[in-house]
């Protein structure tokens, strides 16, 4: 059975493959009739949201800081990390002190104040 | 300087050599959790069994590696593991700690203690997954391992360093085998691991109360993956016993593990691939199963003086459905293994315990593993009892039997008679021997059945009580004047039964 996901995974791969798009959402549509699925578009289009929001968030250039990210710091970071044009989600956690922790196409970048005193408590505890 | 300037001195200093500075790390993030197993978005650079860190803080290894996720187990609670959490490498593969407290404690696959005697001290860590000795570091299998058992140490003796398998129905003895081989062991020198994998908690617990009992569990480590753990833990089990025995290894010592059960542990592994969505195979099973034990008991060998010495022998335990041997995972495990040790069902319910099916059993290891004495003694019994299996159906038909056919078949009866064995009451290799020599010299022949056993004890009493020299010679060796001390121990012995 055609799921809704399955649908919308073949339309993004169709559209990547093929530089017409008309040609593509005709070609998508008409499969809809012939197969009675108009049914399952609202999932479909629901599915291609999801995917366009995972999409962006893979892509995207995450900064956490304790206090608001100056314009500044922002291009800083994007600086020393080369997320030059990546879309910016950022997100306030206290619990840093200062600094900031940054995610970047699988890459976690730490720099806290908040981590590097937990370093310190770590090696003090050690001695 | 006062002690408080030098502390803060001390703290100053350690301030200064911090590094500090952005680190960088690579990391994942869950996309689907259960049922104990985890899919997880990133981390591209991650190796086959490598560990993770999820952000609850529980661990997970990582098994599968497809193209656009990442699917590992979780070790631990599960249910602290949701979707969105940050995963992240360690870059290590699973070791656990390992060291000579270990001996006489309860652990579970991770080394942590079950049995409230508080932490156990490591010396080292041992990976859990090890690749088994070369060729040009083994040894032939020539040394004895005694399992205490008359039937076992009589015709399929095991060796140290042989993998011998212990294959049955459910409720034929096939732990009671193993148990009453570790505590044959007492005084050996040799170290145990009984690895209880998918087995109910008040079984290993009475177990455990035997092994105390009995003084053994002082050399014995139990491994305990119990039925309501995770199928993750009941997979490393195995694995970690293995790991545990090497770590003696290492040293040079002999060790000996159990692995109770293996058809438990292929259907863990089982479970765990099929939520991984690798293609089901035969049974359902993933076409690795065969590798799953294959690497796992590859490592029971017994090493040579230059690859360090020791030896570590395996003892794995399958169960049977109905008594067929022909299923998918015996028959991967007897051709892994160097021999069986059938037991079947209606032996037992007949009454012969241990239910020692001496036809199919079999150890491919064979004399060189045994004493000499026991070497020449039963030698004779195997063929007495091959002649009294054949005859046994064809009596059950024929009225009117000739006198060598009768005959045989009194011999053969009181062989099986005088192999059967209480449980828990282990013998030593000597005393076996001598039993068995008083059987197939005929000197039974003229007992009742019922009668056996008695005699039995009455010759082990008789011969420790005034023939200890006679023993400890036939622990040691086998020639023609001990032959003939031992035929004239017979004769006094009967003329004392009258």
């Amino acid at each position: 059975m055609i799921t809704a996901k399955q649908l919308a995974k073949t339309l993004l791969q169709m559209s990547e493959e093929e530089v017409d798009r008309q040609k593509v959402m005709q070609q998508f549509f008409a499969f809809m009739e012939r197969y009675h699925l108009e049914g399952l578009l609202p999932n479909v289009a629901g599915e291609l949201e999801s995917a366009e929001r995972e999409r962006i968030l893979a892509v995207a250039l995450h900064i956490t800081t304790a206090h608001p990210l100056t314009p500044a710091e922002e291009a800083n970071i994007r600086m020393s990390i080369g997320a030059k044009d990546a879309p910016l989600i950022a997100t306030l956690d206290k619990e840093l002190f200062g600094g900031f922790r940054a995610r970047y196409r699988g890459m976690e970048y730490e720099g806290s104040l908040g981590h590097t005193a937990g370093k310190l408590e770590k090696k003090l505890m050690e001695e | 300087m006062s002690s408080v300037d030098q502390i803060i001195a001390g703290i100053k200093k350690k301030i200064e050599t911090l590094e500090t500075g952005v680190s960088k790390q690579e990391v994942g993030t869950v996309v689907e959790t259960g049922d104990g197993i985890a899919r997880m978005s990133g981390l591209a650079g991650v190796q086959s069994g490598e560990m993770l860190t999820f952000a609850s803080g529980a661990m997970g290894i990582a098994l599968n590696l497809e193209s656009d996720t990442v699917g590992a187990i979780i070790l631990g609670d599960a249910a602290e593991v949701g979707e969105g959490d940050t995963v992240k490498r360690t870059g290590k593969v699973l070791q656990i700690p390992v060291g000579d407290a270990i001996l006489g404690r309860m652990v579970d696959p991770l080394m942590n203690p079950l049995d409230a005697k508080g932490p156990i001290a490591a010396d080292k860590d041992m990976y859990i997954e090890r690749k088994a000795p070369g060729v040009m570091a083994r040894e032939p299998v020539n040394q004895p391992l005694q399992t205490g058992i008359k039937a076992i140490d009589a015709l399929t003796p095991v060796g140290r360093g042989q993998r011998e398998l212990i294959i049955g129905d459910r409720q034929t003895g096939k732990t009671t085998v193993a148990m009453d081989t570790i505590l044959a062991q007492k005084g050996t020198g040799i170290k145990c691991v009984y690895v209880a994998i998918g087995q109910k908690k008040s079984k290993v617990a009475r177990i455990t109360a035997k092994l105390e009992e009995a003084g053994a569990l002082e050399y014995t480590t139990i491994v305990l993956a119990g039925s309501s753990e995770s199928a993750a833990l009941s997979y490393l089990a195995p694995y970690a016993g293995a790991a545990v025995a090497e770590y003696f290894m290492d040293k040079g010592q002999d060790t000996l593990v159990i692995y109770d059960d293996l058809s438990k542990h292929a259907v863990a592994y089982r479970e765990i691939s099929l939520l991984l969505r690798r293609p089901p195979g035969r049974e359902a099973y993933p076409g690795d199963v065969f590798y799953l034990h294959s690497r796992l008991l590859e490592r029971s060998c017994r090493r040579n003086e230059k690859a360090g010495g020791g030896s570590m022998t395996a003892l794995p335990i399958i169960e049977t459905q109905a008594g067929d041997l022909s299923a998918y995972i015996p028959t991967n495990v007897i051709s892994i293994t160097d021999g069986q040790i059938f037991l079947e069902t209606n032996l037992f319910y007949k009454g012969i315990r241990p239910a020692v099916n001496a036809g199919l059993s079999v150890s491919r290891v064979g004399g060189t593993a045994q004493i000499k004495s026991m070497k020449k003694i039963a030698g004779k019994v195997k063929l007495e009892l091959a002649q009294f299996r054949e005859l046994e159906s064809f009596s059950q038909f024929a009225s009117d039997l000739d006198a060598d056919t009768k005959a045989k078949l009194d011999r053969g009866a009181r062989i099986t008679e005088g192999l059967k064995q209480a449980q828990n009451k282990p013998l030593p290799a000597s005393q076996q021997a001598a039993w068995i020599y008083f059987l197939t010299s005929g000197a039974a022949d003229k007992l009742a059945l019922a009668d056996i056993g008695a005699t039995e004890q009455k010759w082990y009493q008789y011969l420790t009580a005034s023939k200890k020299e006679l023993l400890k010679g036939m622990s040691e060796t086998w020639d023609e004047k001990l032959e003939n001390e031992l035929k004239q121990a017979i004769k006094e012995f009967q003329q004392m039964q009258g």
